[in-house]
């Protein structure tokens, strides 16, 4: 009993507090909102189906160009660097790398392709799928030789180095789209990576 | 040669005057005036390129640097955005080509360079980056809010 009258007790006080500073805030805003007045409404329009359509026009827009394109380029990320690229191009990396000569490579790092009529720029990459960029190793070798040198003045300091650095040369096969662009898998393998 | 102390040793500099002249004479020999044919200032000569060579390679790629920001600068004038706002709206959407990459597209690929300049305007005008308020909406890019993370 007396606990139920000390909650009785503590939940007036509280309800006595609450309505006080209801009253301190209302006088506080004199531009109240008055909750008998009606709330504006706002319609939300389903237009899913007319944004579909107007997707899939530019999508059909951009495969024609695409089928209608011959030579294309494109931006690839080979070994820490990024080339724009075409056919037959020669591409030299410096550095390095493992391949080794007469390797057929596809570049899966596809930064950007672009053509005549349109330009398809990746998010960082584009799909490994409908984006194909092949190439083949035509050239392993060194570098033309590098002098290092340094001296200090009347410190009685000199040193000579020679560098050669490894080089590779690529040469770029082709640069092709092999399906539609709205053409993607679910999951999609990328190496090791799934995406 | 065949030293009999070690003291014979150290005494003997290494090769002979001449091959050791010719080697400085041959990386001199395009120089001009007295700098090609005199061996004590043909050395100070050689040695002063060498050290140009040296810190040149390091400052190529500054330099190179400079010169792609002032490329993309100039195509960004090109199409109304500010260097600042393609930049940092294109990292936005997570476009990542490079500065030699832009630089390129800007001077050979205009068309394209058009179409992520468009694009870099609506993703800032999204995001309400500062100094967006000058620029019009291209009316050629559909985002639907999809670019804004």
């Amino acid at each position: 009993m007396l606990c139920n009258k000390l909650l009785k007790f503590a939940s007036k006080t509280v309800q006595t507090v609450s309505t006080n500073r209801i009253a301190v805030a209302a006088a506080s805003s004199l531009n109240a909102r008055s909750f008998s007045a009606p709330i504006s409404q706002e319609y939300v329009v389903d237009n899913t189906v007319a944004h579909k359509t107007f997707s899939d026009t530019i999508i059909q827009t951009v495969n024609e160009a695409v089928k209608n394109n011959n030579r294309l380029f494109a931006v690839v990320h080979i070994c820490g660097k990024q080339f724009k690229v075409t056919d037959n191009d020669l591409v030299l990396i410096d550095g390095y790398w493992p391949p080794n000569v007469g390797d057929r490579i596809k570049l899966q790092k596809v930064l950007l392709v672009g053509g005549k009529d349109f330009t398809l720029i990746g998010r960082p990459v584009l799909d490994p799928d409908t984006v194909q960029v092949t190439a083949t190793v035509v050239d392993k070798d060194l570098s033309h030789t590098r002098t290092n040198f340094e001296r200090i003045k009347r410190k009685q300091y000199m040193r000579i180095n020679f560098i050669r650095k490894e080089i590779t040369i690529l040469r770029i096969n082709s640069v092709f789209i092999t399906q539609n662009i709205d053409n993607r898998k679910e999951v999609q393998e990328m190496g090791r990576r799934v995406m | 040669m065949v030293f009999t102390t070690a003291i014979m040793m150290v005494r003997s500099r290494g090769p002979d005057e001449f091959w050791r002249k010719r080697k400085i004479f041959k990386i001199a020999a395009h120089f001009s005036g007295r700098r090609r044919n005199c061996y004590s200032i043909a050395i100070k000569a050689v040695h002063r390129a060498l050290q140009f060579a040296t810190i040149g390679r390091t400052v190529r790629k500054t330099d190179m640097i400079d010169l792609w920001n002032t490329r993309i600068k100039a195509g960004c004038e090109e199409h109304g955005v500010e260097i600042n706002n393609f930049k940092d709206s294109l990292s936005r959407c997570d476009i990542q080509l490079n500065k030699k990459v832009l630089a390129d597209l800007a001077i050979w690929e205009p068309n394209s360079f058009k179409a992520l300049s468009d694009l870099a305007k609506s993703v800032a005008i999204d995001y309400n980056l500062p100094g967006t308020e000058k620029y019009d909406k291209p009316s050629n890019v559909i985002t639907r809010g999809l670019l804004k993370k």
